[in-house]
């Protein structure tokens, strides 16, 4: 890892400076606003509202789910504009096969990326700081493959493009986040529904954690802060969320095909808390329970009610 | 008499070859590694089809020793017979053309020094000295008969790839962290971040990776380069002991230097270019079992005094000497030496297994998934580091003395460092004497009827686990733990306990389900207790053991 990086204390300003600001000049700092705080990365540079908060696409095959969730929310130009740097973040973290639902479906990611291309964007970065050896995950996950002909830029992590960030969080003050994210013009999170036994499911706020540095291992003595913290800071433009399969035990890397169940949906949103409160439905789990859910809203990074949002769901 | 146009001098010709094969070499050596994702991305990915045991495979050192030692017939190292063909007709022309161990020290012999000082020690007359090589040779062979394995230790190809592996690989790492780190400061990051996406698992390890013991091994490959500062191919001319073993199969090679001492004015550059000491000098014998055919005598000498020819005539003691001085004696003492010290190199695990008594080896011997059993695995690992390379995850180390001398420099799974990942086979894949037999993911994951294949056993350390110890929540080593036919070999079972401040808190607290533990280490890995995990991986329970467990077959 790079000493430089790492011993520099790079305040969210800094970066904007340094990095950001050919990015941010185009693009309207109204989102920013409009998303509580102001804290956050400047990932959320969205185009205006679109005309729902969350979208759920039930009953279909990957690639479908994406478009039709993608078309529900206005066309992925309303998020991604001509010539932007996207970051599209799966989960591929562990050593194993699409049907054992550890990590997001590939094809869900190529049907992104492909939208992603399509609505202009100049590059796309598509990279998961994994918990198994890295190459194999790519491999096994069988992302590599699924876009390998896209001309996406599929990339292992590099240490040395962890930069220390001051997140302003309750809990984590500073911690190393990908350079990637920080310079990317939108950031599009893409996890798996996963059970998981410390944060209780792994949705997009736990996916977050693969665009960090550090010593991940030690979020687990306080899970729920440090997901808020975490998710407080880089925010991304849109959620997607990939339940074509659910891991459902055995999280969040399973391994058995039993512990994933085929449940064929897709939610999307701007709003991270508002999908994460919709994967607690597909676990029969209630919200409240969640403490990184519930911490998020109190912090108003998000809305965890459901019934106030503008939800629509596409039955195919 | 008209010479052949440059390019196709002998010399040239031999230098060719050499560069070829170490080229080669090299390829081999970095495509011991995870296979490129590649065009395809298909699942054949996992695979390694380069032939990466190629020089193992014509090494007939190693294909003698494991085929005495493990008492069983390996028919890939039958490619070693090639080699000994080419010994017993062309000499030891594989040292001198092949040998990429060879070409190394070569080239850390060349220079005008080396050329001077050959001539003014009298470092170009043989010496009885130089013999060391037969008893290096002797004295394992005999340690083979007693179902030892230990010629890795100087075996050229195994001490030059377990040296590469160790000691270079991970420092043509450090080196890119070097180049990068001034690029990042100068400001040129993007081509710092190419650098690192092209370079990294190519030729640099694909992360950063160190091994146990590289000290030592790095300093004794660095020992002996330096060795050739002190007299030219000392490896190959003192040492080597497959150099040896093609020197007595080339006792009779029909291939001579042919001398014509009527042309000869002394000028003695034969003497000073020569690689392996063998006196070309019309005048005195040609010790032919020294000669590594470099051609380097026939091609400076300016008078032609020197021509490689093929005679099958006798020749006479004044003029070809080969295995000068080699007293039966000296040989049997050193085959003598070798059962003599089999015993000692035999104290730990091997004898445990054979007699059946309770193991004693300790538990960190940690052996790669597939690994055979003790005494079985140490008759056939030649301790190349082909294994240590590959690994992906920097968990094979080279052992020390832990199962006795035995050990040495054989892998062993250090799940601190790096654990074991659930779903690879690689290891098994480069292993060249299949001491690592090669998994499947059924063998590995225990599906469709097979057993997994199980290194060790986790226990929890109850006195560090933050749940267990200081009531604070960490569920990291169920987190990571693979599952295993269908469970997770670490659970959780809620408990209510006092904090040190006396509040009560809920925890989850990790305990081992044996049965589903496959040793793999990743629990011990990703600890957060960084210094010493509160939970560790001990051999015990391994499947390649009958004894080596806690209960009686069939009662984990």
């Amino acid at each position: 890892m790079s000493d430089r990086l790492l011993t520099t204390q790079w305040t969210r300003r800094e970066v904007l400076e340094d990095l950001l600001v050919p990015a941010a000049a185009g693009v309207a700092l109204a989102g920013l606003a409009g998303c509580g705080g102001g804290r956050e990365l400047s990932a959320d540079k969205r185009v205006g509202a679109p005309p729902l908060d969350l979208v759920v696409v039930r009953n279909g095959e990957p690639e479908v789910l994406v478009r039709q969730a993608m078309e529900a929310m206005g066309g992925m130009q309303r998020f991604v504009a001509r010539g932007d740097r996207v970051v599209l973040k799966p989960n591929i973290g562990f050593n194993r096969v699409p049907e054992q639902g550890a990590n997001t479906n590939p094809e869900v990611v190529r049907a992104l990326a492909v939208e992603i291309l399509n609505a202009g964007a100049r590059t796309v970065k598509i990279f998961d700081h994994s918990l198994y050896e890295a190459r194999h995950c790519y491999a096994r996950s069988g992302i590599a493959k699924a876009v390998q002909d896209l001309g996406v830029e599929l990339e292992f992590v590099d240490e040395r493009k962890f930069v220390d960030m001051e997140l302003g969080g309750e809990w984590l003050k500073r911690w190393p986040i990908y350079r990637e994210v920080l310079e990317a013009d939108k950031v599009i999170n893409v996890p798996i529904a996963k059970q998981h036994s410390a944060s209780r499911l792994s949705l997009g706020f736990k996916n977050l954690m693969g665009v960090i540095g550090g010593r991940r291992e030690a979020f687990h003595q306080n899970i729920h802060q440090a997901l808020a913290d975490l998710g407080g800071f880089v925010r991304p433009t849109l959620t997607i969320l990939d339940a074509y399969r659910i891991l459902v035990r055995n999280g969040p890397q399973g391994g058995s095909l039993s512990d994933a169940v085929l449940t064929r949906t897709l939610a999307a949103g701007v709003d991270m808390v508002a999908v994460d409160t919709f994967g607690c439905t597909l676990f029969d789990i209630e919200p409240a329970q969640m403490g990184f859910i519930v911490e998020a809203s109190r912090r108003g990074i998000g809305r965890m009610d459901l019934a106030g949002l503008k939800t629509r769901t596409v039955e195919l | 008499m008209k010479r052949a146009p440059r390019i196709f001098r002998l010399v040239n010709l031999r230098r060719l070859s050499q560069a070829v094969c170490f080229m080669l070499f090299l390829y081999l050596f970095f495509r011991m590694e995870f296979p490129p994702l590649g065009p395809s991305g298909e699942m054949e990915a996992f695979r390694i089809l380069a032939p990466v045991g190629l020089f193992f495979y014509l090494d007939p050192l190693l294909a003698v020793t494991t085929w005495i030692a493990s008492r069983e017939f390996l028919p890939v190292l039958l490619w070693s017979l090639a080699t000994i063909l080419s010994a017993i007709l062309l000499n030891r022309a594989f040292c001198g053309w092949l040998c990429p161990f060879g070409t190394l020290q070569q080239l850390f012999s060349a220079g005008k020094t080396a050329r001077r000082r050959a001539l003014r020690s009298g470092r170009w007359r043989w010496s009885p000295k130089r013999n060391l090589k037969y008893l290096i040779l002797a004295f394992f062979v005999a340690g083979s008969v007693l179902g030892l394995q230990q010629v890795g230790w100087f075996d050229p190809f195994s001490f030059l790839t377990r040296s590469m592996a160790v000691w270079v690989h991970p420092s043509l790492g450090l080196g890119l962290d070097g180049v990068v780190r001034v690029l990042d400061w100068i400001g040129w990051t993007a081509l710092a971040d190419a650098l690192i996406a092209g370079l990294r698992g190519v030729v640099v390890p694909f992360d950063s990776r160190f091994f146990l013991h590289a000290l030592l091994i790095g300093a004794t490959f660095g020992a002996v380069l330096a060795l050739n500062r002190f007299e030219t191919r000392f490896w190959c001319r003192y040492l080597c002991p497959l150099g040896a073993w093609l020197g007595l199969c080339a006792a009779r090679a029909p291939l001579v230097l042919r001398k014509h001492e009527d042309r000869c004015t002394k000028c003695r550059l034969c003497l000073q270019s020569c690689q392996g000491g063998d006196q070309p000098i019309p005048g005195e014998p040609w010790i032919s079992s020294e000669c590594h055919l470099c051609a380097n005598c026939v091609d400076t000498c300016p008078e032609n005094a020197l021509e490689f020819a093929f005679s099958l005539a006798r020749p006479k003691a004044a003029e070809r000497r080969p295995l000068a001085d080699l007293s039966r004696r000296a040989v049997l003492g050193a085959a003598v030496g070798g059962f003599v010290l089999a015993p000692l190199q035999a104290i730990g695990a091997e004898n445990a297994e054979r007699d059946r008594k309770v193991f004693k080896a300790s538990d960190k011997l940690i052996r790669p998934p597939g690994a055979r059993a003790e005494s079985d695995f140490l008759s056939r690992c030649v301790r190349c580091g082909a294994c240590m390379k590959v690994c992906p995850t920097n968990a094979l180390h080279p052992a020390a003395f832990e199962g006795g001398l035995g050990t040495l420099w054989t892998p062993i799974v250090v799940p601190k460092i790096g654990y074991c990942d659930d779903r690879c086979t690689l290891c098994g894949q480069v292993c060249p004497t299949e001491a690592i037999r090669e998994t499947t993911l059924d063998d590995r994951l225990g599906r469709n009827g097979r057993e997994p294949v199980r290194l060790g056993l986790a226990y929890v350390d109850r006195n560090r686990c933050l749940p267990w110890a200081m009531a604070k929540p960490c569920i990291v080593c169920e987190e990571v733990c693979p599952t295993i036919q269908g469970q997770k070999a670490i659970k959780l079972v809620q408990d209510r306990v006092q904090a040190p401040d006396g509040r009560w808190v809920d925890v989850q607290k990790p305990v081992i389900d044996a049965a589903f533990c496959i040793g793999c280490g990743i629990c011990e890995n990703k600890c957060p207790i960084a210094d010493r995990a509160a939970i560790l991986v001990t051999c015990v329970g391994e499947s390649r053991s009958a004894a080596n467990q806690i209960s009686l077959p069939g009662g984990r």
